[in-house]
């Protein structure tokens, strides 16, 4: 009894182990109180100890886990309730009027380049994640880290799959425009945080 | 399709997420308007680099310690758990043989409850009562006429003119005394004469 349980405890820590970077990454990201994301991260993980009974081999174990990874995070994020003061309200035609500007950013020079992106900007990517709601953060997130489907997408947060898109595309949209913020003169750009 | 048709469909072209059908034409689309072409190019670019500014940063060892430690504590609980709840059921025969402690420890207080009785609850309580209770009236009623009628007969057996010689003695099981209780529960101990006899 004892080899069964300990062999149950290595196979879950082998389907783990490959996905460990990410989830920490992912729950960083995600959560609003980064040093609260350890913690998120450990009841997680401990949660899905606890319900692998249920897990089936045919599923995604990365699916599953960023699932219970989200849900815990969901949880403390509501606790702080914190997601509508930081949100960067934006009405569905401002972001339809944007489009243009955005993706023209790179003609503009408003594109960030890799290295600003991956050193400088740092905390002006944290700070543009916040301009997002919780599910557009999840959704750009487990794409973008999780590497998730759509259709897994739309499972672990439990929403159809023509919300996914829609979230995907006002997400990407949204950190563009909050990271390209700064380079923008006020005459070629109709954002205004509020 | 049109610009605005295609350009919505970025985000699920790019993400290889449309079928071959919509992605071919897509493409072919692509080939021909160099103005979407340029814009799908720079959403892939920072759809490119944003995923590579969001996965920035190097995992935590020692958080991933503990929490493999942690798991690994909770399969031990499992595992407890588990042994406690499957532990396999006795032979039936092994209980024939060795009853267990449970038993002897009956058969211990089976035979403790027989004693207390056999000494203690049939014969104390019987002692006690008869010498705590006295008779009722009509046992005592009883009694003295059961007297009054030896008497008359031993009276009669003892008249002058009686052929004694020829009549048995009548013997008295107790011929000597008589153990009565009076209404203390005291015991007296009297010659069983006629005269002594209480009426």
């Amino acid at each position: 009894m004892h080899t069964t349980t300990t062999t149950e405890a290595d196979r879950f820590l082998a389907l783990l182990e490959p996905i460990e970077r990410d989830l920490e990454r992912y729950s960083r990201r995600l959560i609003w109180e980064p040093q609260e994301a350890p913690d998120a991260l450990q009841n997680a993980v401990l949660r899905a100890f606890a319900a692998f009974d249920r897990y089936h081999e045919d599923a995604s174990f990365r699916a599953w886990m960023f699932r219970i990874l989200t849900n815990e995070v969901f949880a403390l994020n509501r606790k702080h309730a914190r997601i509508a003061r930081h949100e960067f309200q934006l009405e569905p035609e401002e972001l339809e009027g944007l489009v243009g500007t955005a993706l023209d950013g790179e003609e503009g020079g408003a594109m960030p380049t890799p290295e600003a992106l991956a050193e400088r900007m740092e905390p002006e990517l944290a700070a543009a994640l916040r301009t997002l709601t919780d599910a557009e953060r999840a959704v750009l997130l487990l794409r973008a880290l999780g590497d998730l489907r759509y259709r897994e997408i739309a499972v672990s947060l439990d929403m159809p799959l023509g919300s996914v898109m829609g979230h995907l595309a006002r997400a990407r949209l949204k950190t563009r425009l909050a990271l390209a913020r700064h380079q923008i003169t006020p005459t070629s750009s109709k954002v205004s945080p509020s | 399709m049109n610009c605005h048709e295609i350009q919505s469909l970025a985000g699920p072209y790019l993400d290889s997420e449309l079928d071959a059908k919509t992605s071919l034409a897509i493409q072919q689309h692509l080939t021909a308007c160099p103005a979407c072409a340029r814009r799908f190019a720079a959403e892939q670019e920072f759809a490119t680099r944003l995923t590579t500014a969001l996965r920035r940063g190097e995992p935590t060892p020692e958080l991933w310690r503990g929490i493999e430690e942690r798991v690994r504590t909770a399969a031990a609980r499992k595992n407890a758990a588990r042994a406690g709840r499957e532990q396999p059921a006795e032979p039936w025969w092994r209980a024939w043989l060795w009853p267990g402690p449970r038993f002897y420890a009956g058969v211990a207080a089976l035979w403790v409850v027989m004693l207390a009785v056999h000494f203690g609850y049939l014969r104390e309580p019987a002692q006690v009562q008869a010498a705590s209770n006295p008779p009722s009236p009509v046992v005592q009623s009883a009694l003295a006429q059961q007297r009054r009628e030896l008497a008359e007969m031993l009276g009669s057996v003892s008249a002058p003119g009686a052929a004694s010689a020829t009549q048995p003695k009548l013997v008295s099981p107790r011929s000597e005394l008589r153990q009565l209780h009076d209404q203390t529960g005291q015991t007296t101990w009297l010659p069983a004469t006629p005269e002594s006899l209480p009426v």
